[in-house]
Formats: C-alpha cells, sequence, structure tokens
C-alpha cells in the first residue's frame, strides 16, 4: 500500500463518518479553496507574464517618422507625422508633429497613477489642452481614441491568465486585464495575447462598457538597436472591415532629442 | 358564365357542411394572420422608392446619419415650480440618465439587471444565446480590395528602397487605385442596401416554468439594495408603457412579469445597438470654452470626484449655470429658451436615432419615458418625426378598434332594417367579418404594414362584403324559396345563379376601379388598392358560398321570408325618385348638367395636402406639444439642404464656409420666420465659428468662419467629442458634414408659426424661395445643392397624388366602359352608365374644392369607391332593366319594376356602406373624418345618379338593350 492509497483511505473513512450537511460544507469549501487557488496562481502567472514583457528593452529616446492610413467605409485618408519621446524618470513625454495634411502636434506627458496629460498644438503656439473627457475622441480622424496614445501601466490592470492561443501562426499566452475600480480609463478590459517566444504583445481585444469595439494588432516585428519594435500598428474596428495602420516607416532609438520639444 | 356559377353553386348545395367548414379553417388560418399585423407611419414608407430625390434622401441619412430620425423636447417648470431649483433639476437629471443608457450601453450592468430579475422570479434563459456576436462582417469585394492596398503599402512604406520595385509611386497612388470613394453613393443609378443597426446578441427568450409569484415591491427593493436607480426608472417606464397600473405590493402574475421581462429584454437590445446617437440636453451636454489661447470642453454640470454629478443648489450656482450655458450663442433657441425680458423660461433637449428600419417599437418606450415625466413638476412636450410617427400609430390602431364595432353595429342595423329576421343578419354578417379577416390575415403573411390609407380598409371590405351579401340574400327572398320541400336545391340554385353574376359583375368593377391604385407610387396607396381589390374579391367569394350553403344548412322557416317587410319610408322615397325621372325627365337632366358645371369649377379650386400636422386636431397632443416647441424652440419638421463644394476637403475651405454663412444669415432674416415659416437653421459653420470664438477667449466678436484655410483645417481637427461609432468623426459632426469634408447637411427647420400650420402649399413655398435665392447667389466656385428629407418627401408625396388620381380616375372609368360594354354590347349603354359616376365624383370634389376640403393621400382612394361601389348600383339597375325588357315590358314597366326590385336593394346596399363610412368621423385624423363624409356624399350621389340621372337619361335616349334569352350573362 502505497502512502498516497493510506491517506486516502484515511480522508474517505473520515468523509463517510461526517453527516451529509457537513458533507456538502466541506465540498464547498474545498472546492472553493481549490477555486482561490487556481485563481491567486492563475493571477500569479499572469501577473509573471506582463512583468516579463514590461522587462522587454525599452529605449529612452525615441524618434520615428510615421505614417497613418485609414480605411473608414469607402474613404481612405492619408496623414504623416513625426514622433519624439523621452524618458524623465518615471514619466514619459510624447510629441506628434504631424506634417500633412494639416500641420499641427500633440504633446502628451504619462505617469504612473496619474492622469495622463495631453495639449493640441495649433499654429501661432496656441496649445490646447485636453479635457480627460475628451480622452473618448478620435485621435486625427483615425480609429485611435486619444486614449491609445497614452502610455499604459502594469498596476493600472487586474490580470487573469486565460490559456493559451494561437494568433496569425504565432503561439501566445492570453491574459485578460481588466481596470482597477478607480483607474479612469475608456476600456473596462483588454485581452492580451503574448508572444511566448520573447513576450511581446502583438494583439490587444479592446473592450469598453458595451463589449468588444477594437483590435490592436502589432505586425512587421522587427528587433532595432535591441528593442522589439512592430513597424505596423494595426487598430480594427470590430465586426467590419474600417481600419487605421499606423506605419513605422524610420525608426531611431537612443538619438538625441530637444527636450522643448515636449513643453507646451 | 352561368355555367360557371351552376356548377360552383352545385356544389356548395351539395355539400354545404364541407364547404362551410372549409370557410371556417381558412378563417382559422387567416386569424394567426391578422396576428402578425403591424403599423407603420413613417413618410419614408409611404415614398415611391424610384423617386429620385427620396433615393438621394437615402443616401443623405447614410452619409450625415439619419438627421431625419430626431426628437426634441421643451422642458418647463409647471407653476408655481422654479425651473432653476434643485427640485426640477433632479427631476430633470433622472429623465436624463435613463435616456443616456441608450447612448452608452454598459453590457455588464445590463447583465446584472436581468440576473437580477431571473434570480427573484426562477425565469431562466431559454438555451443559450447571449453570446456576442463578434464575427466579422467584411464587405467582399471592398476587404479584398483593402488587402490589396494594405500589402503594397506594406511594401512600400517598410521594405528597404532598393527592394521596392514600384518606387515612382507615393501613398495616393496605391490608395486611389482602384478608389470609388464616395462618389459611388451619390450615384442613385448604384443601388444600395441600406445598414440597419444590430443589437450586441440575438433576442433571449425565457423559460416561466419555475417562476415564483413575486411582487413589485421585492424587485425594487432589490433595485434599491443595488443602488441603481437608472434600474428603478426603467421598471417604472416599462409599467407606464405597458398600462401595468399595479401598486408596489401587487403580487405580480406569471403573464405579467413575462410582459415585464420581454420588455426589459427589448430595452436591453435598444440600448445595445446604443441606439441614441446623440443627446444633446442641458445637463450632461458640454461646451467648449477658450481663455488664455487654451480651450478646453466642459460640462454643463460636471461629475464630481465621487463619480456623482452635482445638482446646483444655491441660486448663485444656477445663476452661474445660466451663465455658463448663455455664452454660446448656439445653446440659444436650442438648449433654452428666453422670454421676452430675456429669462430662461424653458430648457430643451434633443436626440438623433441610430438608423432603423422602424422606429414604432422603440418610440414606444422612449416616449414612455417622456411622457412620465410630463407631470408636475415638470412639463415636458416632444415632437419630431419619431413622435408623430408614433402618435399616428397610436391613433391608427385607436381608430381601428373604434370604428369595427361601430360598423358591426351599423351593418346589423341595415341587415335588421332590410330583412328583418336573425338569419337576415346573422348569414349576411358572417359572410363580411369572415372576408374581412381573410384580406387582413393574408396582409399580416406577406407583411404588409397597415399605414395611413390601409388603414380605412376594415370598414370598407365590411362595406363591400355587405352590399353582395344584402344583393344575394335579397333574391334569395324576392325569388319566395321554401327550404323545406325537395326541390330546394334546383330553385336556391337558380335564383342564386341569377344573381351571381350581378354580384359578380359588381365585384369585377370594385376589383378594377381599386386595381388602378395598385399602379400609384405611394406604397400606402398600393397596398391600399390591391388589398381592397383582393377583399373585394374574398367578398364575393365568401357571399357565393357562405351563403347558399348557410341556407340549404339553417332552412330558415317559409313565413321568415315570404312575408318580407316592406319599408314604407324607403318605398317612398325610392317611387318619389322614380316619378322625378319619369315625368321630369328633361328638368332632370338640365339639373345633372348644372350641377356637374358648377362641381367642375369647384375642381378648379382643390389644393393637395400632405403636410402630417394638418391631420391631427386642433385640441390633440399632437398639435399641442408641436405649437409648445414650435414657439419655444423654433421648427420642428426638417428641411435638408445638401451643400455640394464640389471636392473632397472643399467645406474645409474657408469662401466655402462663408457661402454657407452668407445663405445662412438671409435665412434668418426675421421676414422669413414671419411668412414663410423658416424657423431656424443649423449648419456645420455653427461648430467653427464656435471653436473660432473659443480661440479668441469667448470674444463674440470672433463667432465668425477663420479668415485662412490652415487654421480652419487645424480647427477641425480639433473638434473633439466622443466618436462611439468610430467613424473618425465626433458623433456630433456627423450630421453636419460628409466624411470626404466635401457635401454639408445644412438643416433648416420648419414648421407652425403662431397661428399658422405648415401646409404642403407653405412647405412648397419655402422650397420655391431657398431655391430661388440660392440661384440668385453669386456662386463663382460653381456650388452644387439639392433638398432631401420629410418636408421634401411630403412635396413629392403631394406630386404623385395629383398625378395619380388623375391616372387612376381616367383608367378606372375606361375599363368599367369596356366591361358595361362586354355585358350589354351596346356603346350608348356603356356611356350611360358613367352618368352616376362622373356625376357622384364632378360634385363632391366639386364639393370638396368650395370647402377647401384638401386632396390628400386617404382621399385619393376616394374616386376608387366612388367608381368601384357606385357602378355596383348602377350595374344593378341597368341589369334589372334588362331583364325586365327581355320579358316583354315596355321600357315603362321595366323601369317601374326596376325601381321595386332593384332600387329598393340599392337604397339599401347605398345606406349600408354610408353607415359602414360615417363611423369614420370618430377618426382622430382630419383626413379621415372628412374621407368619411365624403364617401358618405359621394355614394349618396351615385345613388341618385343611378335612380334618378340615369333613369332621365335612359328615357330621353331611349338605348336598345341586348334583347336574350338569357340576359344576365
Amino acid at each position: 500500500m502505497t502512502i498516497h492509497s493510506i491517506f486516502k483511505n484515511i480522508v474517505l473513512s473520515t468523509y463517510r463518518s461526517i453527516d451529509l450537511k457537513k458533507k456538502l460544507i466541506i465540498l464547498c469549501i474545498f472546492f472553493a479553496g481549490i477555486h482561490t487557488l487556481n485563481a491567486q496562481s492563475s493571477q500569479a502567472t499572469a501577473n509573471q507574464i506582463m512583468e516579463k514583457n514590461k522587462a522587454l528593452k525599452k529605449p529612452n529616446l525615441v524618434r520615428n517618422s510615421s505614417v497613418l492610413v485609414v480605411f473608414n467605409g469607402l474613404n481612405k485618408e492619408v496623414k504623416e507625422f513625426n514622433v519624439f519621446g523621452k524618458k524623465y524618470g518615471e514619466q514619459s513625454r510624447w510629441r506628434f508633429i504631424f506634417t500633412k495634411p494639416t500641420k499641427m502636434g500633440i504633446i502628451i506627458w504619462s505617469q504612473p497613477e496619474m492622469a495622463t496629460i495631453q495639449w493640441l498644438n495649433l499654429s501661432g503656439n496656441i496649445f490646447t489642452k485636453v479635457a480627460s473627457s475628451n480622452m473618448h475622441s478620435s485621435f486625427m480622424g483615425s480609429h485611435f481614441y486619444l486614449e491609445d496614445l497614452s502610455d499604459h501601466y502594469l498596476d493600472n490592470d487586474d490580470y487573469r491568465y486565460l490559456g493559451e492561443e494561437v494568433v496569425n501562426n504565432v503561439d501566445c499566452y492570453k491574459i485578460e486585464a481588466k481596470k482597477k475600480k478607480d483607474v479612469m480609463n475608456v476600456y473596462e478590459k483588454k485581452i492580451v495575447y503574448v508572444r511566448k517566444s520573447d513576450y511581446f504583445i502583438i494583439k490587444v481585444d479592446l473592450y469598453e462598457k458595451k463589449g468588444l469595439t477594437k483590435i490592436l494588432t502589432f505586425d512587421k516585428i522587427e528587433i532595432i538597436d535591441g528593442v522589439i519594435t512592430a513597424r505596423k500598428i494595426i487598430m480594427s474596428k470590430s465586426g467590419v472591415d474600417d481600419k487605421s495602420i499606423v506605419y513605422l516607416k524610420e525608426v531611431e532609438f537612443n538619438k538625441p532629442v530637444d527636450d522643448s520639444l515636449f513643453i507646451p | 358564365m352561368n355555367l360557371f356559377f351552376k356548377v360552383i353553386l352545385k356544389l356548395v348545395t351539395k355539400r354545404p357542411k364541407m364547404m362551410t367548414a372549409g370557410i371556417f379553417v381558412v378563417t382559422v388560418f387567416f386569424m394567426f394572420g391578422v396576428a402578425r399585423l403591424k403599423f407603420e407611419t413613417s413618410i419614408n414608407y409611404l415614398m415611391p422608392k424610384d423617386n429620385d430625390i427620396y433615393k438621394l434622401g437615402q443616401r443623405a441619412d447614410i452619409a450625415f446619419v439619419n438627421s431625419e430620425s430626431f426628437i426634441i423636447s421643451s422642458i418647463e417648470a409647471v407653476k408655481p415650480y422654479n425651473l432653476f431649483s434643485k427640485e426640477i433639476f433632479s427631476k430633470i437629471n433622472e429623465m436624463i440618465q435613463e435616456i443616456e443608457e441608450y447612448k452608452s450601453f454598459d453590457v455588464e450592468k445590463e447583465n446584472r439587471r436581468i440576473d437580477l430579475l431571473l434570480n427573484l422570479s426562477g425565469f431562466t434563459r431559454d438555451g443559450v444565446n447571449s453570446v456576442l456576436d463578434k464575427s466579422v462582417k467584411t464587405n467582399g469585394h471592398a476587404s479584398e480590395k483593402i488587402s490589396d492596398m494594405e500589402a503594397e503599402l506594406d511594401q512600400y512604406l517598410l521594405e528597404k528602397p532598393e527592394k521596392v520595385k514600384s518606387r515612382n509611386k507615393d501613398i495616393s497612388n496605391i490608395l486611389e487605385k482602384n478608389d470609388n470613394s464616395s462618389d459611388s453613393l451619390w450615384d442613385i443609378s448604384n443601388s444600395i442596401k441600406r445598414q440597419f443597426e444590430q443589437p450586441l446578441r440575438k433576442r433571449q427568450s425565457y423559460d416561466s416554468s419555475h417562476y415564483k409569484t413575486i411582487s413589485l415591491f421585492e424587485i425594487q427593493n432589490k433595485f434599491k439594495e443595488s443602488r441603481d436607480e437608472n434600474a428603478l426608472a426603467e421598471l417604472e417606464t416599462i409599467l407606464y408603457s405597458k398600462k401595468l397600473n399595479v401598486t408596489s405590493d401587487h403580487l405580480l402574475t406569471k403573464n405579467e412579469f413575462e410582459v415585464l421581462l420581454n420588455a426589459w429584454e427589448d430595452i436591453y437590445l435598444f440600448k445595445s445597438m446604443e441606439i441614441v446617437h446623440v443627446f444633446m440636453n442641458p445637463i450632461t451636454g458640454n461646451d467648449l470654452i477658450g481663455q488664455n489661447n487654451q480651450i478646453k470642453t466642459i460640462e454643463f454640470i460636471p461629475i464630481n470626484s465621487k463619480g456623482v454629478r452635482e445638482i446646483p443648489e444655491t441660486s448663485a450656482a444656477f445663476d452661474s449655470y445660466q451663465k455658463k450655458i448663455k455664452v454660446n450663442p448656439l445653446n440659444k433657441n436650442f438648449l433654452y429658451s428666453e422670454d421676452a425680458t430675456g429669462k430662461i423660461q424653458a430648457l430643451a433637449m434633443s436626440v438623433v436615432l441610430k438608423n432603423q428600419e422602424s422606429n414604432i417599437k422603440f418610440s414606444e418606450y422612449f416616449i414612455s419615458i417622456l411622457s412620465k415625466y410630463n407631470k408636475s413638476p415638470l412639463s415636458v412636450n416632444s415632437m419630431g418625426s419619431i413622435v408623430l410617427e408614433k402618435y399616428m400609430s397610436d391613433y391608427m390602431k385607436g381608430d381601428i378598434i373604434k370604428f369595427l364595432p361601430f360598423v358591426l353595429i351599423m351593418i346589423i342595423l341595415t341587415f335588421y332594417l332590410n330583412f328583418r329576421s336573425l338569419i337576415g343578419v346573422l348569414l349576411p354578417m358572417l359572410t363580411v367579418v369572415i372576408a374581412g379577416i381573410w384580406t387582413m390575415g393574408l396582409m399580416g403573411f406577406l407583411g404588409i404594414r397597415i399605414s395611413l390609407a390601409v388603414s380605412v380598409l376594415p370598414p370598407i371590405l365590411l362595406a363591400l362584403g355587405t352590399s353582395y351579401s344584402i344583393q344575394m340574400y335579397n333574391q334569395f327572398l324576392i325569388d319566395n324559396i321554401d327550404l323545406n320541400r325537395p326541390d330546394r336545391v334546383e330553385k336556391l340554385i337558380k335564383s342564386m345563379e341569377h344573381i351571381s353574376s350581378t354580384v359578380f359583375f359588381a365585384a369585377f368593377t370594385t376589383i378594377i376601379s381599386f386595381i388602378t391604385l395598385s399602379s400609384s407610387q405611394i406604397t400606402s396607396l398600393k397596398h391600399f388598392g390591391i388589398f381592397a381589390a383582393i377583399g373585394a374579391f374574398f367578398s364575393m367569394v365568401v357571399a357565393l358560398i357562405l351563403i347558399p350553403s348557410g341556407l340549404i344548412l339553417i332552412r330558415p322557416r317559409s313565413r321568415t321570408y315570404t312575408s318580407k317587410p316592406v319599408n314604407q319610408v324607403v318605398l317612398g322615397v325610392v317611387s318619389f325618385i322614380s316619378y322625378l325621372a319619369q315625368t321630369h325627365t328633361k328638368k332632370v337632366a338640365i339639373l345633372f348638367l348644372i350641377l356637374n358645371i358648377l362641381g367642375a369649377w369647384g375642381i378648379t379650386r382643390i389644393k393637395t395636402e400632405t403636410a402630417p400636422f394638418e391631420g391631427f386636431k386642433k385640441n390633440s397632443q399632437v398639435r399641442i406639444a408641436d405649437d409648445r416647441l414650435n414657439k419655444l424652440f423654433s421648427g420642428t419638421i426638417n428641411l435638408t439642404l445638401i451643400i455640394d463644394s464640389g471636392k473632397n476637403n472643399g467645406v474645409l475651405e474657408p469662401d466655402f464656409l462663408k457661402w454657407v454663412d452668407e445663405l445662412r444669415t438671409w435665412l434668418n432674416l426675421p421676414e422669413n420666420k414671419e411668412k414663410n415659416s423658416i424657423l431656424s437653421n443649423y449648419a456645420y459653420t455653427d461648430i467653427i465659428k464656435r471653436v473660432n470664438m473659443a480661440f479668441h477667449s469667448d470674444d463674440i466678436k470672433y463667432f465668425s468662419i477663420p479668415e485662412d484655410k490652415k487654421t480652419l483645417r487645424q480647427y477641425n481637427e480639433l473638434l473633439l467629442g466622443e466618436d462611439r461609432d468610430l467613424d473618425g468623426r465626433s458623433d456630433l459632426l456627423e450630421q453636419f458634414v460628409d466624411k470626404d469634408y466635401r457635401r454639408i447637411n445644412l438643416i433648416i427647420r420648419t414648421g407652425s408659426y403662431k397661428d399658422r400650420t405648415l401646409s404642403t402649399e407653405g412647405n412648397k413655398n419655402i422650397l420655391n424661395i431657398v431655391n430661388k435665392h440660392l440661384e440668385n447667389m453669386e456662386n463663382k466656385n460653381n456650388y452644387k445643392w439639392f433638398f432631401v428629407g420629410n418636408a421634401v418627401n411630403m412635396q413629392i408625396l403631394s406630386d404623385y397624388i395629383v398625378s395619380g388620381q388623375t391616372s387612376n380616375i381616367f383608367i378606372s372609368l375606361i375599363m368599367i366602359i369596356l366591361i358595361v360594354y362586354y355585358i350589354f354590347r351596346k356603346i350608348k349603354i356603356s356611356i350611360l352608365s358613367m352618368i352616376p359616376l362622373i356625376g357622384g365624383m364632378t360634385i363632391v370634389y366639386g364639393i370638396m374644392g368650395f370647402l377647401d376640403i384638401p386632396l390628400d393621400i386617404p382621399k385619393v382612394i376616394l374616386a376608387s369607391i366612388a367608381i368601384g361601389v357606385g357602378i355596383d348600383n348602377t350595374i344593378h339597375f341597368l341589369n334589372t332593366v334588362n331583364f325586365q325588357l327581355n320579358l316583354g315590358n315596355s321600357l315603362h314597366m321595366a323601369l317601374e319594376q326596376t325601381y321595386k326590385e332593384a332600387g329598393m336593394a340599392i337604397v339599401y346596399t347605398t345606406l349600408a356602406i354610408i353607415l359602414g363610412f360615417i363611423v369614420l368621423i370618430f377618426s382622430n385624423f382630419i383626413p379621415i373624418v372628412s374621407l368619411g363624409l365624403l364617401v358618405a356624399g359621394v355614394m349618396l350621389v351615385t345613388m341618385i345618379g343611378s335612380l334618378l340621372f340615369l333613369p332621365a337619361y335612359i328615357v330621353l335616349s331611349n338605348p336598345k338593350f341586348t334583347i336574350t334569352k338569357n340576359s344576365n350573362d
């Protein structure tokens, strides 16, 4: 007789001696315990995966020249812009300068545990602060919200491991990221697909209060100066063909960027 | 022909039980169809689908969302309450929060509510049906094109230059290849498929087998526990809309709970569509403010850090609120209305809905929300296309419920007066009811909706059926058949055969006159024509089967029919008419000519009318609400003026916007309001001007179009606002500018002004003067424009009414002449048969002209009824004269006998039809009321035409009738 079978016999004989009501209570506690353990372990797994994603190499300085193509029903629109980014400790600052068809810009300051601040920059050096209620507005007529330009912080969401899934022939971890109660965000939850090979996120299903609204896909992934970079970022509207694509035409990391660019 | 009827009648009399049972089985089947009938009151439904302006209107709905589907509500405080008090604003806030849920769907919250109802009641979800449909709806060919372009863009933008084969291309080359842009949308030769908003999931059905009785209080309590105020409000709305007048302690029956849950499900699905596309209101609404080179969006009543909207409490807070909403010049007469002293007397909210196939079901709930709050301390008046459609639908339902019992009582009365026996009432009565059920049931199965003209079909069907039944039953009485004798079947067949051809031709001519309406471009009239014709056919078939088989089965005793009493009054009237026609023949003929000349003069004065408000009584809720809204907020009918700049992004040119603004300055002239009912207008320029003002520290001087193109483009990029449908434009903007920024939608609001209701003529005048002004404006950039919307649709309908009416009368008369010729083979008799018809129509239409009764959609059917039913009397009269002449009588004797036989029946059938139609005077719609009176009038005149004028002209012209052995065929 193995130790396992002896243990099993003891447990079963004890169990049989208890009346039915108590048995039910024990069963409930047992399953609740298993469920809690599972939940905790899935949360731990999910957190670990997201931590690994967070740990991926990120540049302190960014410059790129990009093209935004919007497919909207029968309409197609092209906008060209340059992006500059710089890390200031915990805070990251971004400047988008649109060159075609309209010259204007956006400055973004993102910081953990603080609301993102955005300014729109018009000719004549006029700056307009974007109210937090406008984060749901479209970014330059595309399928991106202004909200989508903000940095995303690990602490803003609760994570749950949902399993594994193959996305575009790539093995991925599937993680649910649910917005914490006190966090202001357009999205209620996200389903994040993290590439198993390097923990890089390749797809995000975005859920608002009404359900799944958009799908964000990262494509044409290259390693540039050691940084995993998606050169094609697609934001598709759920359920239809409409989408907006940002192409990172030229990308440079850790090359000097003028601080004055980030001051409104 | 007689052989055919003989065979049918033999079959009917041989197997009366089987035939009767067959009739009842078919009736039960059609009853299911009746249950499927739906009402439709939108102008769009009536519109001719191949009309170019209508097609452009459909495209405008796609390009500019659906600006026609709007509701505007005025919000006032009833005396002695103060509008700007916490009590009033809390109520307004409750109403607005409830409506907001139709704009922003919260799937988890809504699921929780349904779960709570299920847990409380023991109802369960029936099957698994709550999975959201996330499948991508690709647009086939377009989808492939996007993939191709994407592949080229990938190569062009991301590959190293040396690897790209076609480096000389640029991005626009790639995108413009295969480009069909939105021009194809406006090409009306292309067919388009309207996309309607779909709910996030299919309708869930629920299993009620484990229902545990619960009280309303338990539900309310649970929602209170979960602090779900909006759920409580929704519960109240459902109770209101479903007319469940129950107290909190009332224990809900399973049926009551099922009604409640199904309504909850309806609302869930509407909310999941985020059916409210734009919602402007004085609580959650917002505005731009500009200070120190910065602009920001502010909410009129912001949410505090606890997530609660802080309703002002003190007078200082309300003063500050009023200042806030007054900054933007656009808000005046849009969000608030001032009295003569400049004090805000009312607030307003307006809603634009997403495209739906029909708004009726949604409006049931939505209008319940508004009506629920329309009680002290608030006064909420609502108008707009959705509200109007709902009122019309309710009134039509009310009319039908009101008409049917009245018509039945009138018919019973007529049958009783005519036959004075139970069988004489029951048998014809069953016939008309059954034919009515068949017709309405068929409509239900075919998905034909009850629209304005179709709503008068039930009384018409009953009246038609009455005519055929009277003729058949009357013949049975005249022939004095004893149904207890062995030769009863043969005698009955002979008797019925004699009358069948008369009934057949009566039905055939009626069918012809109604079927000509099927060529109408107006959907409602087309449906009326087709189903009135089918109804006439069914009435004939049921009468031909049910009356003989019923007589065989019931075998009424001989004394009930052999001594048929004659109404001495009716007999006296008929005898007097006979005397006039035969002794004052020339005077009667001259009188006919004079009346027709007068009638023709009156016809030249007839006006058409399609404006919806003209159809409602002055004291109706619709007119009261419309008057109030027009007084406070300027206009409830949209005239949509689409202006095309001629190129993509042309809207973003200052020249274009200034041109539009120049037009708007002219539209806003006080004389346009006072003389022409052009009450207000809204356009994209308003928004741009507001942004410009905000960028200049809210200085009103800068409420203008910026001078340079660059600034204009930047302002446009700045137009922030929710983009819930993710099309790249803020939802508010979608009403005013298309995706290409090539065309704008200038919404001109028209409506009643002071005591002047907007009529079709007034509407036509607006179109003409605006068009003329546009043509006279300097237009060096060759901007183009066209009008769409309900105001134009009304005009189109009006034009179709006139053209349709003329051709319909002409074709019907030609057909009738041919039929009469086929019966009598004499052209002279064919022409004589027109006397009662032409006389009836000319005189009654002439009266319409003299009394300023307009020709509207329901009245188009007047001519068909006059011809279709009027010819029955004429044929009946001529046929009997012919029959009597065939018996060898002189013309005088033949006429005398005809008056006795056919004359009496004609008076009774006319009386039945008049009584059937006279009930229409109880309608909620003025056009239907006047239709009832006019049909009664036209029936009376055609009856006089058949009994007085026709015989007078027969005597004068002495035509040769067809003398055959059996003239009835």
